[in-house]
């Protein structure tokens, strides 16, 4: 037993289309402000005002057995005080197997971060929220899945200003 | 005219996205309740700053006017660029 990893880039984000309850968050390029050749990468920038999410779709890595975790790499546009929610989803559909339309899926229900102090003292400080997946709609080894990632900003609970900036999305598992 | 609650959600909103250069030590509802001091201010000191005006501008000018120009003096002074850039 070990953990694997299964990463998903912002570049890889599969977007909502912007109507009711389906808001995306804006993938941006980042150029760094260091000396040249500065640092580029890609964000996705949640807003602070309402629930914005974006997906992936992946296959379940051969090895997968349990504990399904999000891990949240992110920073904040502005805010050095106050708490952003994550939630975290996942649906998950087994090839040759399950005989629903795969076109009406519909996510597992949500698992939803504690209330998560975001970096002090420096905006743009990378912090990481690890969220149980405890929800995981049955995930098996092989699955065609998808995975669900927003940030919660209409929440009463989250309280940071400005956007949040998720640089990276991790899944880890525990492995055969 | 006050704003409705609606207006100063979108004041709200705003602040989050174009004031994002500093750091932000304060949460979204200490903002939220700020947004609702200052619309208050203008409201209660709204006598005080048509009487601080010159009189031929103040004469002619709308309340729309008036209201702008306010704006643009703040926005200047809060370091931000003038939309021609000047």
């Amino acid at each position: 037993m070990a953990t694997g990893s299964i990463l998903f880039s912002p570049g890889a984000a599969v977007f909502p289309d912007g109507s009711a309850s389906n808001l995306a968050p804006a993938l941006q390029r980042v150029k760094s402000s260091g000396t040249a050749p500065g640092v580029y990468f890609l964000q996705l920038a949640f807003d602070a005002a309402a629930l914005e999410w974006a997906t992936w779709q992946f296959r379940v890595p051969a090895d997968y057995a349990s504990a399904i975790t999000l891990k949240v790499v992110f920073k904040m546009t502005s805010a050095v005080t106050g708490n952003v929610i994550v939630v975290g989803r996942l649906a998950a559909y087994t090839s040759n197997t399950d005989t629903t339309d795969f076109d009406a899926k519909v996510f597992a229900a949500a698992n939803t971060s504690a209330a998560t102090a975001v970096p002090a003292t420096t905006a743009g400080k990378l912090g990481e929220i690890s969220l149980a997946l405890s929800t995981d709609d049955s995930i098996a080894a092989g699955d065609m899945a998808v995975l669900y990632v927003a940030r919660d900003g209409a929440s009463g609970s989250d309280t940071a200003a400005g956007d949040m900036e998720v640089v990276e999305c991790t899944l880890t598992y525990t492995t055969t | 005219m006050a704003l409705t609650t609606g207006e100063r959600d979108q004041v709200w909103r705003a602040f989050m996205r174009v004031i994002a250069a500093e750091p932000c030590s304060f949460t979204k509802q200490e903002l939220r309740a700020a947004v609702d001091a200052v619309d208050d201010w203008a409201t209660a000191n709204a006598t005080a700053y048509n009487t601080a005006l010159p009189t031929a501008f103040k004469n002619a000018a709308t309340a729309n006017q008036k209201a702008a120009l306010l704006g643009l003096v703040c926005w200047l002074r809060a370091g931000r660029p003038l939309p021609e850039g000047q």
